[in-house]
């Protein structure tokens, strides 16, 4: 980064007066509608921290049904092994999102936005990682839990046993698609640590987080929230 | 239907601080766009929380918290977002010129710079800037004051190697 040519010896103390003489020349500048801001605080606002309440939330509603339908369709199974090993697994996979839903939950529910920066954002960055996991196991298994969901629903709503209907072939090439779904995705996700593809900020976003990088970033802020915290030996 | 909460009294005080609003979306929002957008974000964050404000406390330090968190956490979400939370239009801050620091070059090298820092160290050159002390940085901040005056060393030297 380069400096104007008319910049003498740059020194943020002495920056700090005429930083602060921008003040008048703001506040003159700036003016507060106040009558839109009005109409704002008065309507029911969105803020991020609300929708992202509301979105695990609703995650949690759409959850709580199906947990217990698994339960009561495992119980029903509970001397057919063939039924009752895919809803166990799916009824374990659903348990732990609802907890994690629900520790994100606990989490959100006690921020308020004036607590230490550094002590906030280490709570918000916690609920981030908690999601960033959920999201990467839920993609990860996803492509394995696909038949598992079938066999299940296909009991439990249509009354179809998909294991007399198909043969065992056909289960063992739903498992081998699933597996080379995964090992498609795990080739895009390669590519993109060699070659980020940029066109698109949705794709971008999802190989970034399949890659671990977006984990990874969430990590690193948290501990450099903790260096920030610890006590500096270096005297200034 | 309970009637409206009564607005004024935060809008007078929004009203008297509103360069806080400005300045911490500048340094958060990449451009005018997200600026409103980031500054709508911290305006809500502030009514809702204006209940809790301790009277007996100086506002401008309550609000660098809210203005701060709110900026930072936007700053970490907004790359991952595809669509604005609302959309551009007219916004509650309104700017009667453009960016009154543009024509100052060197003002204008310093936002970039600025831009440029971590997230946190950001937030405390804006802080120190702005003439906080030590102890109200440390404050807002949830640090040490020794830890603020280590910080703040460092951020100095890192900005000059930046000449």
């Amino acid at each position: 980064m380069t400096t104007p040519n008319s910049v003498p010896a740059w020194d943020l103390d002495a920056m700090r007066a005429q930083w602060q003489a921008q003040d008048a020349k703001l506040d003159a500048l700036l003016q507060l509608n106040r009558q839109h801001a009005r109409a704002q605080l008065t309507g029911p606002f969105r803020t991020r921290l609300r929708l992202l309440s509301v979105r695990i939330g609703a995650g949690l509603l759409v959850l709580a049904p199906a947990l217990v339908w698994l339960g009561s369709f495992a119980v029903a199974h509970r001397e057919d092994a063939r039924h009752l090993a895919p809803a166990a697994l799916l009824l374990v996979s659903a348990i732990a999102l609802f907890i994690t839903g629900v520790r994100q939950l606990v989490l959100l529910h006690d921020v308020a936005l004036d607590a230490p920066v550094v002590t906030l954002q280490a709570r918000l960055e916690a609920v981030r990682i908690e999601r960033l996991r959920a999201t990467v196991a839920a993609l990860a298994a996803g492509p394995l839990l696909w038949l598992p969901v079938l066999l299940v629903v296909s009991k439990g709503w249509l009354a179809v046993d998909l294991y007399t209907v198909a043969n065992g072939a056909w289960v063992v090439a739903n498992l081998a698609f699933g597996a080379l779904v995964l090992v498609v995705v795990g080739a895009l996700v390669h590519r993109h640590r060699t070659r980020p593809d940029t066109t698109s900020r949705t794709w971008h976003a999802l190989l970034s987080l399949l890659a671990g990088e977006t984990l990874a970033d969430a990590h690193r802020f948290l501990d450099d929230l903790a260096a920030l915290e610890r006590d500096a030996s270096e005297a200034p | 239907m309970s009637a409206a909460p009564d607005t004024e009294p935060f809008l007078d005080q929004l009203d008297a601080h509103r360069r806080i609003v400005f300045k911490v979306a500048s340094a958060y929002a990449r451009n005018a766009a997200d600026r409103e957008d980031l500054s709508q974000e911290i305006i809500a964050q502030l009514w809702r929380a204006f209940p809790r404000w301790d009277r007996t406390r100086p506002f401008a330090t309550w609000m660098y918290r809210i203005a701060l968190n709110t900026a930072i956490s936007w700053w970490r979400t907004e790359s991952r977002r595809a669509r604005r939370l609302q959309p551009a239009g007219e916004g509650a801050l309104d700017v009667a010129a453009p960016d009154p620091e543009e024509h100052d070059e060197r003002l204008a090298w310093l936002h970039g710079a600025i831009a440029a820092l971590p997230e946190t160290d950001r937030a405390l050159a804006l802080l120190f800037l702005d003439g906080h002390r030590h102890d109200a940085i440390a404050q807002i901040m949830g640090l040490s004051e020794s830890n603020v005056s280590t910080r703040l060393h460092r951020l100095k030297q890192r900005l000059r190697a930046m000449v």
